[in-house]
C-alpha cells in the first residue's frame, strides 16, 4: 500500500468527462476503513478543477498507467492513444512526479503525485507546499 | 471526602476523576474530547449520537493529550472534524457562550507558526456575519479570536506565539450583559464591549474543528482535543481551572 497524497488538475477536458473522472478518483484507494486517514478523501480547489485526495492506494493504482487507464476508459478509446509525459516538480524537498495525459494530441488533465511515492510525511509535506504555493486558488483570503 | 482532580485513589481515598469529568462537571451543551483510537465518529460525550461529529481525513491516537488520552492529528491540508447536527445547531447560543480547545501545533521540523498559512482551530459560523473563530494567522507566530454577531466584530490577537506544547484556547461572549473575554492558557488576554446580536443558525459546513468549512479552507496542522461548547459565558475562574489538567 502507498499512503500519500496526490492533485489531479483539469486541462483541457469536458465537463462531463470531468466529472466522470472526478467520481473515479473517489472511488480509489481505501474506502472503508476504520481509520479516517486511510479512507480516500479529498479537497477540491476552489474553481472545481482541480481535486487533492489522499488515501491508502494499492501501488498500482497512483501509476501512471492506471491514470493513463482511467482516460482511455472514458474516452471510450485504446489505452495506447492515451499519451504522457513524465516530468517532476518539488514543493518541500522531497520531490513530485508529475503526469500530463494527453488524448489527440491535446492535454487532458495532470496528475501531481506529491512525494514521489516516497513516505506519506514526505507527501504530506510536498502537499501543503502545493497549496501554499497556490494558495490564491486553493484558499479563501485572510 | 471530596474527589480531586490528577489525585490518586490511595491519597484521597476516592476515585481519581478524568479531566473529561472535569469539564463535564462545568455542564457543557456539547463536548468532543477527540480521544478515538478508531471509528469515524467523533463521540459527544453530552449528547451523544445527536451530536456526534465526523472526522474526515485525521490521523486518530496521533499523540498524547493534555491530559494523557489520544489525540488526532489534523494534516494542515484535507483533514477536519465536522461537529455540526441540528441538534448542535438548535441548542448553540450566539448570545451566551464559551468555547474552548486545546491545541498543539505540528512538531518539528514543521513549523505552522511561521509557514505563512491561515489555520483554524474551530469554527462556529451560521454566516459571514455572525461567527465565531480561534485561528492561527498567516502572519507569524500570532493566534486570533474572533466573535462577530450582526456584522459586529470583536477580536483580540496574541502575538510571540512559538509553542510546539499543548496550549488552550477560549473566549466565553455575554451579549446581556455586553462583554466578551479571552483566555490564552486559562489567563485573560483581553475583553470587548458592545457586542452585536447574533442571527442564525449554524451552518452545516461551517461548524468544523481544525477547518473553516469542509472543504476544508484553511486547515489545521497539529493535533486538537477537548472541545467543549457551552450556552453561558464562563467565569475567569472556571476557565482557568479547566486550564488545570
Amino acid at each position: 500500500m502507498w499512503h500519500g497524497y496526490f492533485v489531479v488538475e483539469r486541462a483541457t477536458i469536458g465537463g462531463g468527462n470531468w466529472d466522470a473522472l472526478r467520481a473515479l478518483f473517489e472511488a480509489m484507494g481505501t474506502l472503508d476503513s476504520v481509520f479516517p486517514a486511510d479512507n480516500n478523501h479529498k479537497r477540491t480547489r476552489l474553481d472545481d478543477d482541480a481535486v487533492i485526495h489522499e488515501s491508502n492506494f494499492n501501488p498500482g493504482e497512483v501509476s501512471i498507467g492506471d491514470f493513463k487507464q482511467l482516460l482511455a476508459d472514458e474516452f471510450g478509446v485504446p489505452v495506447e492513444e492515451i499519451g504522457s509525459v513524465t516530468t517532476a516538480d518539488d514543493y518541500a524537498g522531497h520531490g513530485t512526479t508529475v503526469w500530463t495525459f494527453s488524448y489527440n494530441a491535446v492535454d487532458r488533465f495532470i496528475v501531481r503525485r506529491f512525494g514521489g511515492g516516497g513516505t506519506w510525511q514526505e507527501s504530506g509535506a510536498e502537499c501543503r507546499s502545493y497549496i501554499k504555493l497556490y494558495q490564491a486558488a486553493w484558499e479563501l483570503a485572510e | 471526602m471530596g474527589m480531586l482532580y490528577g489525585a490518586s485513589r490511595a491519597l484521597l481515598g476516592g476515585a481519581k476523576k478524568s479531566y473529561i469529568d472535569k469539564v463535564l462537571a462545568t455542564n457543557p451543551i456539547a463536548y468532543w474530547p477527540q480521544n478515538e483510537k478508531s471509528g469515524l465518529v467523533a463521540i459527544d460525550q453530552v449528547n451523544s449520537p445527536a451530536q456526534d461529529g465526523a472526522y474526515t481525513g485525521v490521523t486518530l491516537n496521533a499523540l498524547a493529550g493534555p491530559d494523557g488520552q489520544p489525540t488526532p492529528f489534523f494534516d494542515g491540508a484535507l483533514d477536519f472534524s465536522n461537529i455540526h447536527t441540528a441538534t448542535l445547531a438548535g441548542a448553540f447560543n450566539g448570545a451566551e457562550g464559551t468555547v474552548m480547545v486545546w491545541a498543539r501545533v505540528a512538531q518539528p521540523p514543521d513549523d505552522p507558526w511561521t509557514d505563512g498559512s491561515i489555520r483554524i482551530l474551530l469554527e462556529l459560523r451560521a454566516d459571514a456575519q455572525n461567527r465565531v473563530v480561534i485561528r492561527k494567522n498567516a502572519g507569524a507566530n500570532t493566534l486570533t479570536w474572533i466573535y462577530e454577531a450582526n456584522n459586529v466584530v470583536e477580536t483580540v490577537s496574541q502575538a510571540g506565539m512559538m509553542t510546539t506544547d499543548w496550549f488552550m484556547v477560549a473566549m466565553a461572549w455575554d451579549k446581556p450583559n455586553e462583554r466578551i473575554d479571552y483566555y490564552l492558557d486559562g489567563a485573560p488576554i483581553g475583553f470587548d464591549i458592545s457586542l452585536g446580536a447574533w442571527a442564525g443558525l449554524l451552518g452545516a459546513t461551517t461548524t468544523v474543528v481544525g477547518a473553516t468549512n469542509t472543504t476544508p479552507a484553511t486547515p489545521w496542522h497539529g493535533y486538537l482535543a477537548h472541545v467543549p461548547i457551552w450556552d453561558r459565558a464562563l467565569a475567569p475562574a472556571e476557565i482557568a481551572d479547566l486550564a488545570v489538567v
